[in-house]
């Protein structure tokens, strides 16, 4: 019987006597990098308990957080001012839970789990090696009982960014492991809970986002013309080119800051290109649209589908689309410039971008929807930016924004995107010249352009030949090498006529055997009296 | 002994016949043991390359180059005549670049390929 209460005594006198509790005592709005601060105290549960020894370890990880610095805190209250404190520290351990055990019974994994853990069968190792984790013992002691509630001490640490580790949140940073909590002066050891026995820092933001993969939406061929220019605080932090992929896989941006992100075509890389971009079609549309002329016979129709289009098509910065706009690009094609407030070769690319969904729709925020800001976050790293070019109103090098639900569109002609035309295009030696003939059979085209290009040091341009119809106005410009000649139907009254329309004829500066290679097929566009862009393949 | 002077005095009597072949002069590195096709003297090209389209009959003919994309940046419409046909390619005014010419009937069916590039 006496072996029994002796048994139980331990039992009895490790009822629930206190809690160790431990917290961070900053407002939780933490950013990587920002100093916390965690401070321990005891709560007391059972009265006239009054441990003047404590021992407890805790552990944190040392790849979320970096300690700083140590207070011990006791000694401030007018008590313990004579308490003697320690403070042990080791590297690369973590506690093993004694399983048998609660594991907040913090009494009960001091006695069991760590101070005769060897002699449980099968586990004898409290602290197996961990890199990731840290584990301090703080003991306190004091001729007089510890008081409650007061912080026993405070640990710094500063927020380690995760970005190079294996861990995706901050929880469970900290661990109570155990403690010993005794009265010395009777060796009477008292039973202690863990209050909150771990921290977890949630929404912890900033910090390295990483590899952020910014998509480039264009329809254009040639995505490595493009560079990007990603900003903080109107400071560049990261700039570059997109890949083949239409992909910049940008590092070194922060996670929960908000960046601006500029997206320009490199007018060197593009020279050959830039002056493709408003063709015949984009002046076909500018003047449908000018002219308000569409499928209703009242007028004021818009031809335009796309809020955007009025920005594109606004080349003259004038503030609004009317003829002098299809002027400008009519002049354009016609290889006159006379604006340059327009993407072409002579003025350089005139961008226009925004976030992809935005892109296109105006907002009080956001002109044209041209959102150009973007901020990483654990959840969201990658981001997409439609691209436009003004002068561009057929979106043949431009990002056509998505319609978005409800959104109204403009009534009147509607573009369908485009449609192909098989072309025959060729040359050939007649009676020592040069001949290039262009030969049609679609019979609704309102709009017809090339562009070619010719080796003037064996050719000399001689004239255009037009058979496209008494309404039409003909064009055809030779600049160096280059020869810019079509039709178009501004009246849009009459089509340009089937069969030959074109002949051009250059005299060779010397004798030539045949014609290959003579003449580069460079541009090709044509439009049709609805508006249609047609895609001409050269058969 | 006597046949081989039989033999001498028939070869020596009798009267040489030649009979003219008219043939365009192909250069070795143009000849194509086909019957038809498309041969570049080089495949790498500057300023200009000699070909030799191989036809199967007199006529009209289309020489096509296409770029990388296999857009046709050129066609040629040839009257050529049965056999080698000797032409050039001039290449200053393409943008340097590699690319394919291809040989067709006028309607457009397929007789030979090559590639060059320009350098």
């Amino acid at each position: 019987m006496r072996k029994l209460l002796f048994l139980l005594l331990p039992l009895f006198c490790l009822a629930q006597d206190l809690k160790l509790d431990h917290s961070y005592i900053n407002e939780a709005d933490f950013q990587v990098g920002d100093t916390i601060t965690i401070k321990f105290n005891t709560i007391q549960i059972t009265e006239n308990v009054v441990p003047n020894l404590y021992v407890f370890d805790y552990e944190y990880n040392n790849k979320l957080l970096q300690k700083i610095t140590h207070r011990f805190k006791v000694t401030d209250n007018e008590s313990n001012t004579n308490a003697q404190v320690s403070l042990n520290h080791w590297d690369g351990y973590k506690y093993k839970v004694l399983n048998t055990y609660d594991e907040n019974d913090l009494s009960a994994q001091y006695l069991n789990g760590w101070l005769n853990r060897t002699q449980v069968e099968g586990d004898t190792d409290s602290y197996p090696a961990d890199n990731d984790w840290s584990v301090e013992r703080i003991t306190i002691q004091d001729g007089v009982g510890i008081t409650y509630n007061n912080t026993l001490i405070e640990v710094d640490f500063k927020i380690k960014d995760k970005i190079n580790t294996s861990y995706t949140n901050y929880n469970n940073v900290t661990h109570l492991n155990w403690m010993r909590a005794e009265d010395n002066s009777t060796s009477t050891q008292y039973d202690v809970d863990a209050m909150q026995q771990k921290i977890t820092l949630a929404d912890v933001e900033g910090g390295d986002a990483g590899s952020v993969t910014i998509n480039l939406k264009t329809p254009n061929e040639s995505p490595t013309h493009y560079k990007y220019n990603i900003l903080n605080n109107s400071s560049s932090v990261a700039t570059g080119y997109f890949d083949a992929n239409y992909q910049a896989i940008v590092t070194g941006l922060e996670n929960n800051v908000q960046y601006t992100i500029n997206i320009e075509v490199d007018n060197e890389l593009a020279s050959d290109w830039l002056d493709d971009v408003a063709t015949v079609t984009d002046v076909f549309l500018v003047f449908k649209e000018a002219i308000k002329a569409g499928s209703d016979p009242s007028g004021s129709t818009n031809t335009f589908t796309h809020g955007i289009q009025f920005l594109l098509g606004e080349v003259n910065n004038s503030g609004n689309v009317d003829f002098d706009d299809s002027y400008v690009l009519l002049s354009h094609i016609m290889n006159e410039n006379v604006s340059e407030w327009f993407t072409s070769s002579t003025n350089g690319a005139k961008n226009v971008w925004g976030e992809k969904n935005q892109y296109g729709y105006s907002t009080n925020e956001y002109y044209f929807g041209q959102r150009k800001d973007f901020t990483p976050t654990d959840a969201n790293k990658v981001f997409d930016f439609g691209h436009g070019l003004i002068g561009d109103v057929d979106f043949s090098h431009s990002f056509e924004p998505i319609v978005k639900e409800n959104t109204p569109i403009a009534r009147g002609v509607v573009q369908s995107s485009s449609e192909n035309l098989n072309l025959d295009i060729s040359t050939s030696l007649v009676n020592d010249k040069v001949e290039l003939i262009v030969e049609l059979k679609k019979e609704d085209l309102a709009g017809m352009q090339f562009v070619i290009q010719f080796d003037d040091t064996l050719l000399e341009f001689e004239e255009v030949q037009f058979n496209t119809g008494n309404l039409l106005t003909n064009f055809a410009t030779e600049r160096n090498n280059k020869l810019y000649f079509g039709s178009i139907s501004v009246e849009n009254t009459e089509n340009i006529k089937t069969g030959k329309p074109y002949k051009i004829i250059f005299n060779p500066k010397q004798a030539i055997t045949n014609t290959s290679g003579l003449i580069y097929f460079q541009t090709t566009d044509a439009v049709t009296d609805e508006g249609t862009k047609v895609i001409l393949k050269i058969q | 002994m006597k046949k081989l002077l039989i033999l001498l005095l028939f070869i020596s009597c009798s009267e040489t016949i030649y009979i003219e072949n008219r043939i365009q002069e192909v250069p070795e590195s143009l000849f194509m043991p086909q019957p038809t096709g498309l041969k570049l003297e080089s495949y790498i090209v500057k300023d200009k390359v000699r070909i030799n389209t191989k036809l199967p009959s007199d006529g009209k003919y289309r020489i096509k180059i296409l770029d990388f994309s296999n857009k046709i940046i050129n066609q040629e419409i040839i009257t050529g005549k049965e056999g080698d046909n000797i032409l050039n390619i001039y290449v200053n005014s393409l943008p340097v670049s590699s690319y394919n010419v291809e040989l067709y009937t006028n309607t457009n069916n397929f007789i030979g390929r090559q590639t060059f590039s320009m350098n």
